[in-house]
This record gives structure tokens, sequence and C-alpha cells, in this order.
């Protein structure tokens, strides 16, 4: 009797197990399909976000909307240039649209994480340019990434602005991609033009990284020395290297006048540090790495003391916008601003600015507009367009005083 | 029962045909085509992992291999693209066998290292070899697909293309399942000192499981190569490898329609998800985490195990029979 009872509970229990496991799914699918229904009408509810409700409170009244892609890394390997970067857009939009929007529409924005991944970039910006409602695209910002996105949005025909610096996005001719950060090429030619024209260089040392950034760099600083005919010795060394002193000692030897170091973070700041332990004593200029918060705190004050940096976008710009900027930021999101928020901040400035001067938002009008700009100003310089769709065309040189940033001069070079 | 199925494959078939020619929206195409590669690659990594229960952690390392052997030879020697793939099967068989053989003779924990050790060795090659893979900076137009003149450039035209191979690979990966290695393959997942006891070459087994796994993770890379345009090492890092295992997980160890029905949720949920903008990766992995806890054998085991318990798969029978005991503890 008892283990007829027993029995039958252990069969209630498997029928009660199998229930719950078609619950569990079918409360799963429809998760699944609503979610999915959800994705479909979502693009234009979910995107607008505070400045409509802000706006709406204010009572002003929009003819309509302009939306505008962003796709950036929220998550992934470099999460905060990802944060950093929506809250600079966002901050701008918000702004734009107190102001009155962009051809009396409201301004709102369509984010896409890209996850700094080629094929989850690829996703990303599919779905924002299958949107026809998207007018232009802001990210994907690394060079990889723009790379893997380029033939997508150039077949989509969607203008998009991005932060890649390397000059290998010269040569893939995408008319629709427009550059919003100097090429790694400008800003070597202007450390090379900096020490030969300011710091009077008669022999330069070169120390370069063996990787793609670092060999370009050389490249080009090589080929303005010899332009202007002034001699030059480089040394190289590889990423993850520990021990410079080989290197260093024969800058040292070869009595140059003035160094220029061209590598990566790590390596930036080891180079700092050895050529302050073998006595170099001679005027450094280095690439944008040692102007960065991460690579001054690896390094010792005194090392770095009078160290020059080619760079873009510093906060301690005494600009009156920059500081203006700075200060609007920190009090939005308590913290400080980087590159990343203040480029995509200035540069989301520049594609309403290419949308009023188009006159309607659309892909193909906005691109010649984009491609047209000529002396818009923006918080990293101004924005004038060449034939390779790059925008900005000066750099920064900042001097490195008690591990901050200075920003001593302006140097451009020609709008080719 | 086996009626309902048929038609029910049928019906998913004749969906799948058509769903390109109803939705024109290119993202949703390019979707479907990477669901078809990593159904591919999943059921690859199924033969080792799943079947033969060897935790093969370097499906990244074997993805990357395929992949960038056939962008290399298009675009440095200018080859015809279509023999990309069978140099891909070239490449996943020195991998399987390459790999396999030193590897696969230790045991447990081992050969998660020694897979892993491959594909980081894979990706820092691929990355540091400047000159020849274009380091970080990838290797750029990569040709798309064609036979016999016919251009396969537009995600409509690939998505045809890789369906059918997708249904190829598919059919051949369930026929091996069901065949004598299949059977072997399972023995030594369950108690491998028996399968030895009974004369059977166990580590030759696990190299030919090995193998198969990696000839179609090349396969697999071949396609996204010729997909995407661009690739560059940064994608092919562990956490790749560690989708796929998830994909096979989600679906179903051992099972090809498990690894199927995996591999079309791990890579479409995150992307119907996005409307959550800045939640979506922290819902997809609740999800993912619930799917782990509840169904520990994957979404397949849903079905095969209702199969098993009432003969046939009826839910209408089992929600009777549920109904039936939760009325008689009301009742109480």
């Amino acid at each position: 009797m008892k283990k007829v009872e027993t029995m039958s509970a252990h069969c209630a229990t498997t029928v009660n197990k199998s229930w719950f496991r078609k619950i569990t799914a079918l409360v799963m699918a429809l998760c699944l399909t609503f979610s999915y229904g959800c994705a479909g009408n979502s693009q234009s509810s979910g995107t607008s976000g505070s400045p409509s409700a802000s706006n709406a409170a204010a009572g002003k009244k929009f003819d309509g909307k302009i939306t505008i892609g962003v796709s950036a890394g929220i998550t992934g390997s470099i999460p905060m240039a990802g944060e950093r970067t929506l809250q600079g857009v966002k901050m701008a939009v918000e702004e734009i649209n107190a102001k009155g929007g962009v051809l009396g529409k409201e301004l709102v924005i369509e984010v896409a994480d890209d996850q700094s991944n080629q094929s989850v970039v690829i996703n990303a910006v599919n779905k924002l340019a299958s949107n026809p409602d998207v007018v232009a695209i802001i990210g994907p910002h690394l060079s990889g990434s723009v790379m893997a996105a380029s033939d997508t949005l150039k077949k989509a025909k969607v203008p998009f602005l991005s932060q890649g610096t390397s000059p290998k996005l010269r040569t893939i001719g995408n008319e629709y991609l427009f550059k919003i950060r100097p090429c790694d090429a400008i800003s070597a030619e202007v450390a090379a033009k900096y020490a030969v024209e300011d710091l009077g260089a008669k022999k330069v040392g070169i120390s370069y990284n063996n990787n793609d950034f670092g060999v370009g760099g050389k490249g080009v600083i090589e080929a303005y020395l010899t332009k202007v005919g002034i001699p030059f010795v480089s040394e190289g060394h590889n990423s993850g290297d520990k021990d410079l002193t080989g290197q260093i000692m024969k800058l040292k030897n070869e009595n140059v006048d003035a160094v220029i170091s061209w590598t990566d973070d790590a390596e930036s700041a080891l180079t700092a540090r050895q050529f302050y332990e073998l006595h170099l004593n001679k005027p450094v200029i280095t690439s944008t790495a040692t102007s960065t918060k991460q690579v001054l705190d690896l390094i010792d004050e005194k090392a770095v003391e009078g160290f020059y940096s080619v760079c873009d976008f510093v906060i301690t710009d005494p600009s009156a916008e920059v500081q203006d900027f700075a200060k609007r930021f920190q009090a939005k999101y308590g913290i400080a601003p980087d590159q990343y928020a203040g480029n995509n901040y200035s540069v989301t400035y520049l594609l309403a600015d290419a949308i009023t001067r188009a006159g309607k938002a659309d892909r193909e009008a906005i691109r010649e507009a984009l491609a047209s700009t000529k002396g818009v100003k923006g918080l990293s310089g101004t924005y004038n367009a060449d034939s390779n769709n790059e925008l900005i065309h000066e750099c920064k040189l900042v001097q490195i005083k008690s591990k901050v940033p200075q920003v001593i001069k302006t140097i451009s070079v020609d709008v080719k | 029962m086996k009626k309902i199925k048929i038609a029910l494959m049928v019906l998913v078939f004749v969906l799948l045909i058509a769903f390109p020619m109803l939705d024109g929206n290119l993202y949703h195409q390019q979707l479907m085509n990477q669901v078809f590669v990593n159904i591919i690659v999943v059921m690859g990594l199924n033969f080792i992992t799943g079947l033969t229960g060897q935790m093969n952690l370097g499906t990244a390392g074997i993805f990357a291999l395929g992949a960038y052997a056939s962008a290399l030879m298009c675009t440095k020697l200018h080859t015809p693209v279509w023999i990309g793939f069978p140099i891909a099967i070239l490449v996943g068989f020195l991998i399987g066998r390459g790999l396999g053989y030193p590897s696969l003779r230790v045991k447990g924990v081992y050969l998660s290292l020694t897979t892993i050790g491959f594909s980081e060795v894979v990706r820092l090659i691929l990355t540091n070899a400047i000159d020849f893979t274009g380091g970080s900076q990838g290797v750029q137009n990569i040709p798309f697909l064609n036979l016999f003149g016919f251009e396969f450039n537009t995600p409509f035209k690939i998505y045809y293309l890789y369906f059918g191979l997708a249904i190829i690979l598919a059919i051949a990966a369930a026929r091996v399942v069901s065949s004598k290695w299949g059977r072997v393959f399972k023995a030594i997942r369950d108690n491998s000192d028996a399968v030895e006891a009974c004369g059977i070459d166990v580590a030759n087994l696990k190299i030919l499981a090995f193998t198969m796994a990696a000839i179609y993770g090349c396969i697999g890379g071949f396609l996204y190569t010729h997909m995407m345009g661009y690739i560059n090492p940064t994608a092919f890092n562990q956490d790749l490898s560690v989708n796929y295992l998830v994909m096979m997980m989600i679906g179903g160890i051992g099972s090809v329609a498990g690894n199927i029905l995996g591999a079309v949720m791990v890579t479409l949920l995150p992307e119907i998800l996005r409307f959550m903008q800045n939640y979506y990766w922290l819902i997809f992995s609740i999800i993912t985490l619930i799917f782990a806890v509840f169904l520990p054998n994957g979404i397949v085991s849903l079905f095969k195990k209702s199969e098993r318990q009432e003969k046939h798969f009826n839910i209408f029978h089992s929600i009777k029979k549920a109904t039936e005991v939760w009325g008689g503890r009301l009742a109480k």
C-alpha cells in the first residue's frame, strides 16, 4: 500500500516537473515574442529619452524628429570610452534641442552597442543603417571597427563620423567616412615640425614601437626630416619590451638634439623612466600617450617633467570653450570629461551644423554638407574637410609640468 | 510522431527559404548568415566537447586559422576564392592531427589548457606577424565567394548559399552522431576505460573527433571571412571560444538539433534585446543563466524528455495530466 503511494507521489513529481518545464519554456517563448514585437516599434519611442521629455515640459513644439545613430563600445574591452562617448553626445543633443533643435525638428539618437568587436560592429551599424530615419552615424570609433563597418555603410550610403586615427583609413576609399581626429600621420608630422622649427634640432633621434602605429609614425617623421634636410637616427623596440638601455645609449652616443618617441601606453612610460635614469637630458616629444592620465600615473614626476606631447583634446586646454565644456560636463555627470566625451560632444554640434547646411535630413545631402565643411569651430580645433574627408588638421602641443599637460602651442598642417 | 516531426521540418524549411524574399531587411539577412556560420562551428565543437566530452576551449584559434588561411590566399596570392574551401578543410585536418596528437593523449583539464594556449598563440601570431597578416589592422578587401562567375556579393545571395551548406553539414553531422563513430564518442565520454577495455584505440578516436571539430570550425571561418570582407585578430579572442561553448550548452549537448537551436538563440537573442539599450547584455546574461539552471541539458531536452516519458510528443496530454494533479491538490 505504502509503496503504491510513494510511486504515485513520484509520478506526480515527474509530471509536475515536466509541467513546470513546459511552463518555463512557454513563458520564455512569450518573452521572446514580446521582446521581438517591442523591438520593432521601439526605434522611435525608446530612443528619444529625456530631451523630449524636458522639452515637452518647457512647452516647445518640434516639427518632427531627426534621428542620428551612435555606434559605441558600451560593453566589451573599453566600456569607459563608450560611456563617455554617449555622455558627450547626449549632452550636446540636449543643448541643441533646448535651443530649438535642428531645422525646427527635434534631434534624437539611436544607440547601438558595438562592443568594440568587429562582428558586433557589423550588426550594430547594419541595425542603425536599416532604420531609414537614421540620417548619419557617430562612430564606430576604433580604426579596426571602422574597417569592418566601412563596406556596409558605404553600400547603405550613410555618412559616419569616426575617431579612428590610423593612416590606413586613408586608403579604404570610402566617401561616407569622416574622420574627426587628426590622423596619426598628421600628429607625427606635427612632432617632427616642432622639433625642427621650434626646438631648433640639428639632429633628431626617433624611438619607435615596431607595430603598425609606431612604424607608421616613424615613416612620416623620417619623410619630413629628409625633406627639410635634418639627419636622424631611428631605434625601434617591441610591444612588451622591459628594457631599452641599448636603444637609448645609441641615441645618446649619436648626440641628438631632440628625441621623438612614438609608441603605446606602457612603452611610453618605460621610455620616459629610462630616459631619466640614463640622463638623456634632451627635449623629448612623444605621441599622445604621455599626455593621458593612465600613462602619467605610471611615471615619476621628475622623469616626465618638461616632456612634450602631441594631442588633440586635453582638458587643461585654457581656451574658454573647453573650460566651459569641462565645467558643465563635470556638473552634469560628476566626472571630468576625457577625449571621447569632448570629441563626441563637439562632433554632435558639427553634425547638427551639417544638417542645417544641407537644409534637409537626407543622408546624401548631409554627406555633401560634411564634405564641404569649412571653418566650423570645435573643441579640438577647427573642422575643415579635405579630399580624404579628414576634418581636423591641427594638433595641440602640450608640455608636461608637474604631471599636468599644459598647452603651449597649436600647430596646423596644410589642408590638402 | 514521425509525421509531425517531418511536417515541422518542412514548415521550417519553407519559412527559411521564403524569409529573405518576404523580409528585405539587410540587417536581418546578415544576422541569419551569422547564424548559419555559427551553426556549422557549433556542430563541429559538438563532436569533441559534446559527444566525446573533451573540453575544447580553442575554437577561436581554429576559426581564426580557417578565416585567415582563405583571406590571405585570396588577397596575397590572388587564388580563386573557392580554393579557400578545400584549404579550410586541409587546415582543419592539420590542426586536428597536429594539435590533437599531443594534447589528446593527456586527460582532463590539460586538454582545456592546451587548447586555450593554442588559440592564444594563433591570435598573438596573427597580431604580431604584421608583414604577413596585416597585424592588428587585419586583412582588408577580402573578395566575396564566387562560383562559375556568379558572385555572392549581397547578404541575400549569401543567405541561400550558407543555408544550403549548413543543411548539408548538419545532415553529415547528424549521420556521424548516429553512426558507429558517434556511439563510440559517447561511450568515451561515459567511460573511457571501458571503451579501452573493448579493444578500441581511445586516443585515436579522440583525435578523429577533434579533427572533425577543426574541419567544421575552419569551414565556418572560411564562410565568415568571405561574408565580412574584413577580418582582424581582435575578434578571435577567448570570448569567442566561450561563446561557442555557450551555444552548445544552451541548445543541447550531443545533439545536432540542440546545436542548431543554441546557435540560433545565442546569435539572435542579444540583437532582439537591443531595444533595451544599456541593459540588453545584462538581460541576455540573465536569460542565459536561467536556461543553464533550469535546462542544464539544453533547450532540446524539453522535447526529448517528453518523448521518452510519454512515448509520444503530446503537449495536450501532459497538460491534461498536470491539471489532474493540480486539481487533485486543490481538492485536498
